[in-house]
């Protein structure tokens, strides 16, 4: 299954690319509609928005694999890996962290979570000791820092405004998944432009 | 050479940062790299190629260029109505650092500081003015 989508977007790619190349060069742009109209790739946009989901899915799958990886291997970053006095995050908040990526993809892959584009993220680690999240939804900028003290700093972002959450309950999950819900951009309301 | 002298906008300022504090594929600069309110940096009037810095030497191979501006010295607050906030005000300072104050580290002619409580909206606007100039994960 996965593989066919792989596949599907592999098609896609290379039509679009073959465009491309044809709009460079001024060759049968003439035909570039007609084509579209008639191949591959538009079947997959139009007809199959499933397909879309399982694929954006898989992707998203393989990303927070790619950052779990990661993660691991900031058990050996050490002190000052910035220039200044710096901190590396301890074990138990890498934990935290690889725990909140497979949880932040497990409900995308739920069925609350599956009517939502899936965000981009950033992360790192923090000077001062943690590690940090940026969780972009096109419509705003989630901010987590779980710092090495056991604490944590929720913050939003949207048009140039700054919302703190109440970090006193100590389930930094719980509001990542309502802020999510709230600012993430949903499938049935978007375009194909949102997507691509 | 002055001790404290504000460092104008349009002036680069140099970071040091192991490459393995990157993920793999992210050209991003995760923002909370800027939150220190003493933000030690290398000031490119001082120190022209940034990679002739100790700090290469040590690992700390990925270089982020910062642009001085008044978007950073002076951050503006939306809620309110865009104005100036004096509490946010950066001082971006020349600091050269001597063997003495450095034993570890050795005299820097070019050491600097962007000195400031550091808000969300500071460090998204001291990233929204930084660069990679190497990247860590090239391939």
């Amino acid at each position: 299954m996965q593989e066919s989508i792989v596949s599907s977007f592999s098609v896609f790619n290379q039509e679009l690319r073959g465009h491309v190349r044809n709009i460079e060069t001024g060759n049968n742009a003439s035909n570039i509609l007609t084509d579209y109209a008639s191949s591959p790739a538009s079947d997959f946009l139009n007809g199959k928005e499933q397909n879309v989901r399982e694929l954006e899915l898989h992707a998203f799958d393989n990303f927070i694999k790619s950052r779990i990886q990661y993660l691991t291997t900031l058990t050996y970053l050490g002190a000052d890996w910035i220039s200044e006095k710096s901190e590396p995050p301890q074990i138990q908040i890498i934990d935290a962290a690889k725990s909140l990526l497979r949880s932040i993809y497990n409900w995308f892959s739920s069925e609350e979570g599956r009517v939502l584009f899936t965000p981009d993220i950033i992360m790192g680690p923090i000077p001062s000791g943690g590690i940090s999240f940026e969780i972009k939804t096109n419509q705003a900028t989630i901010y987590l820092s779980l710092l090495n003290d056991g604490s944590y700093t929720l913050e939003v972002s949207q048009d140039g405004f700054y919302y703190e959450w109440d970090n006193t309950d100590n389930n930094y999950l719980d509001g990542i998944i309502k802020l999510l819900s709230f600012y993430g951009i949903r499938r049935d309301h978007s375009g194909w432009g949102n997507f691509i | 050479m002055a001790l404290g002298e504000i460092i104008p906008d349009g002036e680069i300022l140099f970071k040091y940062v192991k490459p393995e504090a990157f993920p793999p594929g992210q050209t991003e600069v995760n923002a909370a790299i800027f939150q220190d309110g003493e933000l030690s940096c290398d000031w490119k009037r001082y120190r022209f190629n940034p990679f002739t810095s100790k700090h290469i030497s040590k690992g700390r191979s990925l270089v982020i260029a910062i642009t001085v501006c008044d978007e950073i010295r002076n951050p503006r607050n939306p809620r309110n109505f865009g104005l100036l906030e004096p509490g946010w005000h950066q001082e971006i300072i020349h600091d050269p650092t001597t063997a003495e104050n450095d034993p570890d580290f050795g005299p820097n002619e070019a050491h600097s500081l962007i000195k400031g409580k550091k808000k969300a909206a500071i460090i998204e606007a001291i990233k929204r003015n930084s660069r990679l100039i190497s990247h860590p994960n090239p391939n």
